[in-house]
């Protein structure tokens, strides 16, 4: 058995790391600028999407803490809650990468796309605003959105700057979450 | 101050870890798989269907897609399985321990920060534009691709490292060993393929299924480190808990990972 002990110190560690993979991934993509388009891999891309597979895998932690947590039901349902961000973190991360979401919406979608895409993110937001109760989970929710949809904005630089800020929101999210309830235990 | 003090607790228990493994083997036989389909018949990876575009994301050869992702995700894991070797490594030896056995756990950072820039060069392709940026500095220009030749002599050289490594340090549990040297074995290679694939280019041929052996000496030989160094980790702690019950890792705690006695000793 291997046992992690995580205290105040690891929280603030891990969020710096979050911060500086951050930073160095928008320096990459202002610095590369339109080199993005040549058929090689993306480096600005790992930063973000390590970033939220962090944040996936405390999201994660945060379900395995609440269902643990004295008070049955309610607690219970909260828990679920974490493993849809974890979930959405996990994709979010691939996507980074693999830039699915917009790929699909092309193949389903066609010219339309962009329109199909934020319509299809407004509804999933929609939903998921009413299902998830928790502050944290819904601004998770909100940074998906964020992070998919940032493609929309009008020059490279500023969509990834949001998309990049939206990642680095959404582990700072999931790990506070898991600091509060280390507070709570 | 009260909240200074407090602490979370995670435990992994080794059948969870075993799981784990089995995740990332799946995930690993069925990444190569597809990519046996793809390389079988190329036309079905056509991004304007459906079916073509999801398996496009799962094709290796290609960047920025999914099968790129895992594979990156992979070696980001092993670097992180490095890092707990390197915590649980240190104070081994004890007291009697001479200096340089002392410092031997510093030998799990480089291994470390390899697996975390190969994770970093899996997405970035970053080996490649280096190696078309500095073309002129490759000195076996007919005979080895951009890349290979501009970091042969690094490759080597870590090569070299993580051989002795491996095998004068993870000499206490077999099992690790012999899989760490497999897996080294197998990412050297990786840019020996690269060699091939340049001669298939050259003389006009296809690379057949060039591209799955590449990518799947990379991809399990990344696997087969982890395992090493997960199995590795929990050796050094069962060894650590035969003699000192109830010390486990605490990630950022130096006080709770103490002064052990020698491994070899204390087996007999």
């Amino acid at each position: 058995m291997i046992e992690f002990r995580f205290d105040n110190r690891e929280f603030k560690r891990m969020r710096s790391l979050a911060l500086i993979a951050s930073v160095l991934s928008l320096a990459i993509f202002w610095f590369q600028g339109a080199r993005l388009q040549d058929g090689r891999g993306n480096p600005a891309a790992w930063g973000p999407s390590i970033i939220l597979l962090i944040g996936a895998m405390a999201a994660m932690i945060n379900f395995h803490l609440q269902s643990r947590m004295p008070g049955a039901l309610p607690d219970n349902v909260r828990a679920f809650e974490w493993i849809v961000v974890s979930i959405l973190g996990l994709w979010l991360s691939a996507d980074f990468v693999g830039n699915i979401y917009s790929g699909l919406m092309r193949v389903f979608a066609g010219g339309n796309f962009r329109l199909a895409g934020a319509a299809i993110a407004l509804t999933f937001v929609a939903i998921g605003w009413m299902l998830l109760r928790g502050f944290n989970q819904r601004m998770a929710l909100v940074c998906a959105f964020v992070i998919e949809c940032g493609r929309l904005a009008p020059f490279v630089k500023v969509n990834q700057a949001l998309r990049v800020c939206a990642a680095f929101i959404f582990t700072v999210l999931t790990l506070e979450a898991m600091r509060k309830m280390m507070r709570n235990t | 101050m009260q909240e200074e003090n407090r602490q979370l607790k995670l435990q992994i228990t080794a059948r969870q870890l075993r799981a784990f493994y089995l995740i990332i083997c799946a995930g690993d036989i069925g990444l190569l798989a597809i990519n046996c389909l793809i390389c079988a018949r190329p036309e079905i990876v056509d991004r304007n269907t459906p079916l073509g575009f999801v398996l496009s994301q799962l094709n290796l050869a290609s960047e920025n897609v999914i099968g790129v992702w895992f594979s990156s995700l992979v070696f980001l894991l092993v670097a992180f399985a490095a890092m707990l070797c390197f915590w649980v490594d240190r104070g081994a030896g004890g007291a009697q321990a001479s200096f340089i056995q002392k410092q031997l756990h510093y030998g799990w950072l480089p291994v470390a920060g390899i697996c975390a820039v190969l994770s970093f060069d899996e997405v970035g392709s970053i080996h490649e534009r280096l190696g078309e940026s500095f073309d002129s500095l490759n000195l076996f220009k007919d005979h080895l691709a951009a890349w290979v030749g501009l970091f042969a002599p690094l490759m080597a050289l870590v090569a070299l490292y993580l051989l002795i490594f491996f095998f004068w340090r993870v000499s206490e549990s077999r099992l690790s060993q012999a899989l760490a040297l497999a897996a080294t074995l197998l990412w050297i290679s990786a840019p020996a393929q690269e060699m091939i694939e340049l001669k298939f280019k050259l003389s006009g041929q296809a690379r057949g299924f060039e591209p799955v052996t590449e990518e799947g000496a990379e991809l399990i030989g990344a696997t087969l480190f982890l395992i090493s160094f997960a199995e590795y980790t929990i050796a050094r702690l069962k060894l650590q808990r035969q003699y000192l019950p109830g010390i486990q890792i605490a990630s950022g705690d130096r006080s709770v990972v103490p002064a052990m006695p020698d491994l070899g000793v204390s087996r007999d």
